[in-house]
């Protein structure tokens, strides 16, 4: 049976709207600043550091009541999700324009503290004869080739270093860390439903890590 | 002797065939060849297969794409109880610039040891400084402790005095190994701060920006947790900071 035109453009005016439906994106430009900006005044009201990842501009920010303290620029910027025999299991949660809280930093911040001997001019912080060099915290706090903050709900930032790391370094076991993955893979150890990679030059990289306290700051993911 | 016994050709001697012993050489080389086999057939593809299933399990990482961005957006959080969408946008925008540093203030990287005076986004100016060295004392005769931290956060300049005086600290004595004194005059110190001194709260013991005698140290880590600043960097401070301005360390 031959469908006449006005049949044919019903139909296909029917197909465009399904077709707009399903493609509309899950929100609007305007409701995804303003979930933004929600955040961000939640996390400016905290009165501590948080950090703001910006999808769009590639570089991860310190911020602190509202402003911006320092900037690290990314030179890549992936998603991951664990994959077995090359099927993705790939979360469905939505990570943007949310807070990821109560981070741990893998391997955590280690400081090697200087213990003074009374008395002792080597170990004083100002040592008064020229000649002795007193360490700076670059030198007392290594920084591990590649890091990973893990947020609740397995939500992880990972961190590569590319480059020359200043100051002290922490020997990782490259093989082990890979081990892992392949285990959390196949399921036989709990894998990060989501990953964020991130490559930095090693000098921003080095500066992020050791700018951690304790513990890591709550994250912002910003479109 | 017969004539045909005369004629039979005669064959050498032939040695007697082993009994019982299999032949040695063909032996080894048909278990090379099944060994070559196992190793063909089922060595090979085995580690094949493991690297496969090494190399395809893990993690696997893409560049991000526009629509998986727009997929994974959170919706903005519910406003309070009572509040609309909107007076809830207005309110956080109202919070953030309330909160946010108005005018000059300071930035501090105790790591790289540099100080940023920044309006906005603007830098008016980068200063190599002393921040804490970490380290730590400990008095072997109260067991009291010290760690010489330069604290992380958001301070305020509390204060600011000209031509400052140091009262040195029990941490100084000790650090020294010398005796700590009784009369507070005693621990009075001149010009150990420079110029001038910003305060920061953050006490006891509190700290301060100040200067400083050692500037060959500046760029390291050596205080036991105030900002060493060079003079004429601690002058341009002076002049532009404000009391109640934000100070942020980390």
């Amino acid at each position: 049976m031959a469908m006449s035109p006005k049949t044919i453009r019903t139909f296909s005016a029917l197909l465009l709207t399904l077709w707009a439906v399903l493609s509309t994106p899950a929100q609007a430009p305007s409701s995804i600043q303003e979930a933004v900006l929600l955040e961000r005044a939640a996390l400016a009201a905290s009165k501590r550091f948080y950090l703001e990842l910006d999808l769009s501009r590639r570089e991860v920010r310190l911020c602190h009541t509202g402003a911006m303290i320092a900037a690290y620029p990314a030179r890549t910027l992936e998603v991951g999700s664990p994959r077995r025999f090359l099927l993705d299991r790939e979360s469905e949660d939505p990570w943007i324009a949310t807070t990821w809280s109560q981070g741990h930093l893998d391997p955590p911040a280690q400081v090697h503290r200087i213990r003074i001997i009374p008395g002792d001019e080597t170990t004083t912080p100002t040592p008064g004869t020229a000649g002795v060099e007193p360490p700076t915290l670059e030198d007392l706090i290594p920084v591990p080739p590649s890091y990973r903050i893990q947020f609740e709900g397995g939500r992880t930032l990972l961190v590569v270093l590319e480059g020359e790391i200043p100051g002290a370094r922490m020997e990782l076991n490259g093989w082990r860390i890979r081990w892992e993955e392949f285990l959390q893979g196949l399921g036989l150890r709990p894998a990060d439903p989501f990953r964020i990679r991130l490559r930095l030059d090693a000098v921003q990289g080095a500066a992020l890590y050791r700018s951690f306290p304790s513990d890591p700051p709550d994250l912002l993911v910003v479109p | 002797m017969t004539e045909s016994e005369g004629v039979r050709p005669e064959f050498p001697a032939q040695p007697p065939a082993p009994q019982g012993t299999p032949p040695r050489r063909g032996g080894v080389v048909r278990v090379l060849r099944a060994l070559v086999l196992l190793l063909l057939f089922v060595g090979i593809p085995l580690i094949c297969l493991g690297l496969f299933v090494f190399l395809s399990t893990g993690y696997r990482y893409s560049a991000l794409r526009e629509d998986y961005v727009l997929e994974h957006t959170a919706p903005p959080r519910d406003p309070p109880p009572g509040m609309t969408r909107a007076k809830a946008v207005s309110a956080a925008e109202a919070s953030l610039a309330k909160i946010r540093p108005k005018g000059v203030f300071i930035v501090i990287d105790r790591v790289k040891n540099l100080l940023h005076l920044r309006e906005g986004d603007a830098v008016l100016l980068t200063a190599v400084i002393s921040a804490g060295a970490g380290s730590v004392l400990d008095d072997p005769k109260t067991g009291r402790r010290w760690v010489f931290d330069t604290p992380a956060g958001r301070f305020y300049v509390k204060g600011k005095r000209e031509n400052p005086v140091w009262v040195a600290p029990d941490w100084d004595y000790i650090e020294s190994g010398e005796p700590i004194p009784k009369r507070h005059s005693d621990r009075i110190q001149e010009g150990m701060l420079g110029e001038y001194a910003l305060d920061l709260g953050g006490g006891p013991p509190g700290y301060m920006i100040h200067g400083t005698l050692y500037t060959r140290l500046l760029g390291k880590n050596v205080s036991h947790g105030c900002i060493r600043v060079g003079r004429d960097d601690l002058r341009v401070i002076w002049k532009k900071v404000p009391v109640g301005a934000a100070v942020f360390m980390y």
